[in-house]
């Protein structure tokens, strides 16, 4: 059994738990980026940045923010957009390929261009309000709207994941069940409801759970429309991460936060994944 | 065009040097008879390349092969420091921007004995690359910020010498309909410089105190103190406050702009005035990428109401630097390859044809007064201001002590206007202890 | 709502096909150029970086794959002290972010001599894709349900006769979905090419980002090579997709 995991061990301790761990190293210790004194101080840098108030009061709550709304709104999209081209129709093979565009775009590219059609001077958002007859909007300079292009990109880019996943997942169900509830006369949605969805849910328990982790830790869009701005308000927490270790060069204290983050998505993530176990028992 | 340069150099060069070159590297083979390789590890933009572009002479000249790496500005600092403080191999000659010289000093080769480094302004050396009383890179060109307007809107005598003025003639542009915005600039982290830095300086304040002090040792002394709360700091941000919501002269969105957005705005022909680094001045001119090439001019900082002087302007340059623990043998070769392309004469005035750079031999500059009288406007914008200071200061935790800066003033310019003066004086607090970490 | 999955990408080919001074207002203005795909193209790096990618991404979903799906289906078939440490494993790694252990990453490739080689691009890839995937072959092989599994056991069939011809067969549109995902992921994967490349093995979204420089974006280079990029990705996406429909049949 050991044989079915050794080879993905041996590179997962090479190139994934040792860097894991100097950095684990770095956030107890006195680390600069460009003079690693590396002394011990303790819990010093996390008493640090537990104690910053832009950490608890903008930062946190910024990155529960995108995640549920990104999570929730890329797992609807996917999950209609899965079982409604889940079906033979005519241009069925051009839907299924326009859907999955946004995975083949670079993320970093497309928040580029995201950065650009939102743009209060040049960009097609503005356009498009005044050829409604509204006011031009300064998107990037509130927190709320930059924050909810922020949320809508990351949508965007993922929804064909999950459409692409659980459109996989529908073709391994089995087709006895639903021909049987057809054949007891349901109708569609509770086909979906009694049948589809309970038998989609070890997937898509997967699915949710990885994307909260991995929403949790959004670094790349939010850095290329916003950089955190404007004035930090829409920092998240590897941002926040982030800018200490590489803008401010605290090598030790963006560890630290790094560290503080990951205990809060397991904690978040543990729960998550019980309770979705829970109700998938429940519900069979 | 550029490329006939290089050939035409070539040919001269080889025409001129080439037999004592021959000899010369007659002598030298049999010690290396392998050939050595130069690793070069820059950022993609004009000045680089053009510098690279010369490099590639002189490397053909002494057939040195040279490996270039590009990084993007984005992790440039960060891999490189990584690559510093692990002496990595990946890098023989690095550019070294002059706000990074007290990150890197101690991981830098010293340059001093690079001869072409005496002819240049002791100014962009100390303190930006000065380390431990040595100099530890070698200047390729100067940064200096300064005002682009366009000629088809404004005469050289209209341009405004004051805020006051710069509101007026904007708005005037604006009612006119002559073009939408009369001012656009970058204002978001990293690029307060086009705004909120530039207009500090003009109205009398700065961001530490004393002001213009940029010597660690006296920041020290006066208890590094931040200066973004004091009166001429808070005036130059109510300034923009203006600008934005009551006069208007500026696109609602610049305190998300970053110097790319308000290049755009000015390239497509959107805005009156800009501020940028000259460097620009290749691209805005190119009418193959904006739409006001070729009715473009250069002008200095209109001047705010607690002004000290009659202009100011910053100098600063970017370098080559060498880290200190590569082969004897390539440090001595990569110093000869700096100092070829600051002593070149052609090398000097190609570097400011193509991209509107400086070049740092000042007797090239001295020549270009002469003969060049585009050379002479930018001369006459920036550098022959009454008072020069540096754009940045030099101690290690600058880059967190301007972030923070910037951060608290577009805080300031996007929230109520009575909340500018407290915002700001948190911001400095913050600055101060970041400051005294140092 | 496809068409507004679509709008950025179109957008995209719109800014790709304009002059360098058409792009400030993509929607205005009627000058188009076919000029920046082989202005984006002429430089060899760029060829070079679009032969990178490829390699790498291909590479590191088949690796990536062969190791994953034999340990998806321990997570799934096996509970364990064993199994339920490897799901630790994954979950807790799954959870660190990045920022907080590339630059050790990048120090211990450059400690291995491997910085700036195809395999210190690769195997880091492959470990991240090991989390992921074995974690989502878990998903996969929980929804299949493992009676007919038993039925070969009964038949004679030994625990990896019945995960070859019972198991993996049914999982097939899953596998297909992370193909395409991983190579994918990797194709357009950015910050470990950022860090882990230097001259001789750049990737293609760096070539990209490389167009956003000190004085300003060059957009419409940007987007054309964007728009080549996507030219691949819809290759190996169709192909898997035809797979998925032929699987399925069999």
């Amino acid at each position: 059994m050991l044989a079915l995991i050794l080879p993905a061990l041996v590179i997962l301790v090479a190139f994934q738990i040792v860097p894991i761990l100097i950095g684990a190293n770095a956030s107890f210790r006195s680390w600069s980026l460009f003079n690693p004194q590396k002394t011990f101080v303790g819990l010093a840098n996390y008493r640090r940045i537990l104690a910053d108030p832009l950490f608890y009061g903008t930062v946190l709550p910024n990155t529960f923010l995108f995640m549920l709304a990104s999570v929730s709104g890329g797992l609807l999209a996917g999950l209609g957009l899965a079982t409604l081209i889940n079906r033979r129709f005519r241009g069925q093979r051009l839907v299924r390929t326009a859907i999955l565009l946004p995975l083949m775009v670079p993320p970093v590219v497309a928040a580029i261009m995201i950065t650009w059609m939102f743009n209060d001077q040049f960009g097609i958002a503005n356009v498009i309000l005044e050829a409604l007859g509204l006011e031009p909007v300064a998107w990037l300079v509130s927190r709320w709207t930059s924050l909810a292009i922020v949320i809508g990109t990351d949508i965007w880019l993922w929804t064909p994941w999950f459409t692409l996943l659980i459109l996989a997942a529908l073709q391994t169900l089995p087709v006895e069940p639903h021909e049987a509830a057809r054949m007891d006369g349901a109708g569609p949605w509770q086909v979906f409801r009694n049948i589809t969805l309970p038998l989609l849910r070890p997937v898509l328990m997967v699915c949710i759970t990885i994307r909260t982790i991995d929403a949790f830790r959004v670094f790349d869009i939010v850095w290329t429309i916003t950089k955190g701005g404007p004035a930090r308000s829409t920092e998240v927490f590897s941002i926040y991460a982030y800018k200490q270790a590489f803008v401010y060069l605290n090598f030790d204290l963006g560890a630290a936060a790094s560290m503080i983050g990951a205990g809060i998505i397991m904690v978040v993530g543990g729960v998550l994944y019980k309770v979705l176990s829970y109700v998938v028992e429940v519900s069979r | 065009m550029s490329e006939q340069r290089v050939t035409v150099n070539r040919r001269t060069f080889l025409r001129t040097v080439g037999g004592g070159l021959a000899l010369g590297l007659g002598a030298a083979a049999p010690a290396g008879a392998q050939q050595m390789d130069l690793k070069i590890g820059y950022m993609p933009h004009p000045i680089h390349e053009n510098s690279i572009k010369w490099m590639k002479v002189w490397a053909t000249e002494h057939k040195v092969a040279l490996t270039l790496v590009p990084t993007s500005y984005e992790v440039y600092v960060e891999k490189m420091t990584a690559n510093l403080t692990s002496r990595g191999g990946q890098y023989d000659v690095i550019w070294h921007n002059d706000d990074w010289g007290q990150l890197w000093g101690r991981y830098l080769e010293p340059v001093d004995d690079v001869p072409a480094i005496k002819k240049m302004s002791r100014f962009l050396y100390e303190p930006p690359f000065v380390w431990e009383g040595k100099d530890t890179g070698v200047a390729f060109v100067e940064t200096i910020g300064t005002f682009f307007y366009r000629t088809d809107l404004l005469k050289e005598s209209e341009f405004p010498r004051t805020w006051d003025n710069l509101v007026k003639t904007c708005q005037r542009l604006q009612k006119d309909g002559k073009v939408k915005w009369g001012f656009a600039g970058g204002m978001k982290y990293p690029h307060g410089w086009f705004t909120f830095f530039w207009s500090i300086w003009a109205n009398g304040g700065d961001l530490m105190l004393p002001i213009h002090e940029r010597r660690n040792e006296e920041l020290g002394r006066h208890g590094w103190k931040a200066a973004i709360a004091e009166p001429e700091a808070v005036q130059a941000v109510e300034f923009w406050w203006d600008n934005i919501k009551t006069h208007k002269i500026v696109p609602p969105g610049q305190p998300g702009y970053s110097r790319d957005d308000a290049n755009a705005i000015f390239m497509a022909g959107d805005a009156a005035i800009t501020m940028a680094d000259t460097t620009l001045y290749g691209k805005f001119n190119d009418p193959k990428q904006s739409k006001v090439a070729g009715k473009i001019s250069v002008a200095s900082f209109p001047m705010g109401p607690r002004a000290k002087f009659k202009s100011i302007a910053w100098r600063d340059a970017w370098a080559w630097a060498i880290p200190s623990h590569i082969d004897p043998a390539k440090k001595k070769m990569a110093k000869e390859l700096l100092n070829w392309i600051n002593l070149n004469r052609e090398a000097q005035v190609d570097l400011w044809k193509t991209t509107g750079g400086f070049p740092p031999n000042e007797e090239v500059q001295k020549e270009l007064i002469k003969t060049d009288a585009v050379f002479r406007k930018f001369r006459a914008a920036t550098v022959e201001s009454e008072k020069i200071i540096h754009g940045a200061f030099y101690f290690a935790r600058w880059p967190e002590f301007f972030a923070t800066g910037i951060d608290h003033m577009v805080k300031a310019v996007t929230g109520p206007r009575d909340a500018i003066k407290p915002t700001l004086a948190e911001g400095a607090k913050m600055m101060s202890e970041i400051a005294a970490r140092s | 709502m496809t068409l507004l999955l679509v709008l950025p990408v179109a957008w995209m080919v719109l800014t790709a096909i304009r002059p360098a001074s058409g792009v400030f207002y993509v929607h205005r203005g009627t000058e188009f150029t076919l000029g920046n795909f082989a202005e984006a193209l002429a430089k060899p790096e760029m060829k070079e970086a679009f032969v990178n990618s490829a390699l790498i991404a291909t590479l590191a979903t088949v690796f990536s794959l062969a190791v994953t799906i034999t340990s998806g289906y321990m997570l799934s078939r096996f509970s364990g002290a064993a199994s339920n440490l490897w799901f630790g494993l994954i979950y807790l790694f799954r959870c660190i972010p990045y920022i907080s252990w590339v630059i050790p990453l990048y120090l211990l490739t450059q400690w291995m001599g491997i910085l700036d080689t195809y395999l210190g691009l690769l195997l880091p890839h492959i470990a991240i894709h090991i989390c992921f995937f074995s974690w989502i072959m878990k998903g996969f092989f929980d929804g299949i349900e493992p009676e007919a599994e038993y039925a070969a056991y009964i038949d004679g069939c030994s625990r990896w006769g019945a995960f070859i011809r019972i198991a993996l067969p049914m999982a097939t549109p899953g596998i297909v979905a992370l193909f395409i995902l991983s190579w994918l992921y990797t194709w357009n994967e950015f910050l470990f090419a950022l860090i882990l490349t230097g001259s001789r093995t750049t990737m293609l979204t760096v070539r990209m980002a490389q167009f956003v420089h000190e004085t300003g974006i060059e957009w419409h280079l940007m987007s054309a090579t964007a728009v080549m990029a996507i030219g691949p990705a819809l290759i190996v996406t169709l192909f898997a997709q035809e797979y998925v429909v032929k699987g399925l049949k069999i």
